[in-house]
């Protein structure tokens, strides 16, 4: 079933979004151009709605089959999650993974699509606009860094190493009140703890060797 | 002596090229080879920090003969040039790639920090984002400013005073040595959000859009904080070392905290490093 979706198609609808909707908004947002979501720190912009619009027009029109689930679909019907695991075919997307970031003017900040076939990920292709490459895998490939002009790299996650050695990325923010100032006591131990707000680029890094851990507690696909 | 508008246009000028010809070329392009490890893991050189110092220092000697020119790899080669930002009459202080480690793991979070310093004040800052072409930049008295590559610019403005459980802030825990970093990172769960992206350049960039609301670092090499401090100073920020005495351009000890005023500073220096 993973023959269902091209992923180079998928990949490059990633790119046309990113240089169509996302790149041109950046540093330039309006006051009107943001909102607020769930609370002061979870942003929507025009960049996300616009790219998701794109994105998800082209997937039903290549894959009509598919259930297309993405993040400002579902912030709209938090339902349709409940559509992935039954799916025989589901193409996941976040338009702009790092919002908060993007509407910051901070560049970094990614576009990432997975597909899912009957209830397992089948592949994951996560795009930078900034870099203008991709990180993507298909299940039983490896990972792949991979240029527009057609070079690839293949990626391979750093040596283990003992944890007061270990650099990486902690996301706490959603850590129960209680449980979040033992946990971020705890992240002394590690030799470095960043968070980027952006886990397009924290897997980024991750599957590139640079880091050793990255820790999330809150977990949407 | 003073810095005049051309010098600055120069200043910003260089900083761009260095950014465009030894920086950019070089992003997500390194071999082994081009990166070193200077104290850990975690701080590195690779060659485009050393190129792009070389480039921009060689350009400010021919403009500036008598100025005190202070890299992060210059002072790798003499330390006494950090003290001698407190009397130099004209000194410029470099951080070639701020964010090695990022630039180095092909993450997109680097700058060039450039700061002017004439008789023990900092009298100008510039932060440029060379993935973009934008800059940030203060003149001491004439506010910040962010420049976009095409020319457009909007004065800098730091965000409004909130309590702590509403702030965004960051903290250099992982450079510091226990207690304070055990302490504090703890601390940091009182705030509504923390992260840390390992570039002091965006740090600063974010505090004087208004976009965190304090840092604070414990370690104050010059070439990190210099321009930064300066710019969050004229877009209405407060900032002082742990006691309070203001920051001098040599000292590299004794703290920092940067907050949108006064009040602020007091809360975050009681609530989150905990003195």
């Amino acid at each position: 079933m993973t023959a269902a979706v091209d992923i180079t198609l998928l990949a490059n609808l990633l790119r046309d979004a990113a240089q169509a909707e996302i790149l041109p908004r950046f540093r330039r947002l309006a006051a009107g151009d943001i909102r607020i979501k769930s609370e002061a720190t979870d942003l929507v912009t025009e960049a996300d709605e616009q790219a998701e619009r794109m994105i998800k027009r082209e997937v039903e029109r290549l894959w009509p089959d598919a259930v297309f689930i993405g993040e400002e679909s579902v912030a709209a019907h938090p339902d349709l999650l409940g559509k992935l695991e039954g799916a025989d075919l589901a193409i996941i997307v976040d338009p702009v993974d790092g919002t908060f970031n993007f509407a910051a003017g901070v560049p970094a900040f990614g576009v990432m699509a997975s597909v899912v076939v009957r209830g397992e990920t089948v592949a994951g292709i996560i795009f930078d606009p900034m870099g203008d490459d991709w990180v993507m895998a298909e299940k039983g490939s490896g990972a792949w860094l991979r240029r527009p002009s057609g070079e690839a790299e293949r990626l391979k996650v750093a040596a283990p190493v003992a944890l007061e050695h270990m650099t990486g990325f902690a996301s706490t923010g959603f850590i129960d009140k209680r449980k979040r100032a033992e946990v971020m006591g705890n992240l002394a131990k590690v030799r470095f703890a960043s968070n980027y707000r952006c886990a397009a680029h924290e897997y980024r890094t991750f599957a590139g060797g640079h880091v050793h851990y990255a820790m999330y507690n809150k977990i949407l696909p | 002596m003073a810095i005049n508008d051309n010098d600055i246009a120069f200043l910003i000028e260089q900083v761009r090229q260095a950014g465009e010809i030894e920086i950019m070329p070089r992003f997500r392009n390194l071999v082994d080879g081009d990166i070193a490890e200077k104290t850990s893991a975690i701080d590195l050189v690779t060659q485009a920090d050393l190129l792009a110092e070389e480039r921009i220092t060689k350009a400010l000697r021919q403009r500036f003969p008598q100025a005190l020119i202070v890299g992060e790899e210059a002072y790798d080669a003499d330390r006494s040039v950090v003290p001698a930002l407190n009397h130099a009459e004209l000194a410029f202080v470099i951080d070639p790639v701020d964010g090695t480690f990022n630039f180095a793991a092909g993450l997109p979070m680097f700058g060039t920090i450039l700061a002017v310093v004439a008789n023990g004040e900092t009298v100008a800052g510039i932060i440029h984002d060379p993935i973009l072409g934008d800059t940030i930049t203060a003149v001491a008295g004439g506010g910040a400013h962010l420049t976009r590559r095409n020319g457009s610019s909007k004065r800098l403005k730091v965000a409004a005073p909130k309590p702590i459980s509403a702030m965004t802030g960051i903290v250099a825990w992982a450079h510091m040595g226990e207690p304070e970093r055990s302490r504090i990172a703890g601390n940091m769960a009182k705030l509504r959000m923390s992260f840390y992206y390992n570039c002091s350049a965006y740090e600063y960039w974010m505090l004087a859009c208004g976009k965190i609301d304090f840092v604070s670092h414990q370690t104050l090499n010059p070439w990190d904080h210099l321009a930064g401090l300066l710019i969050h100073r004229e877009a209405g920020g407060y900032s002082a070392h742990y006691d309070g005495s203001a920051h001098r351009p040599g000292e590299m000890t004794g703290g920092i905290i940067a907050a949108a005023d006064r009040e602020s500073w007091e809360t975050v220096r009681r609530e989150i490093i905990g003195l």
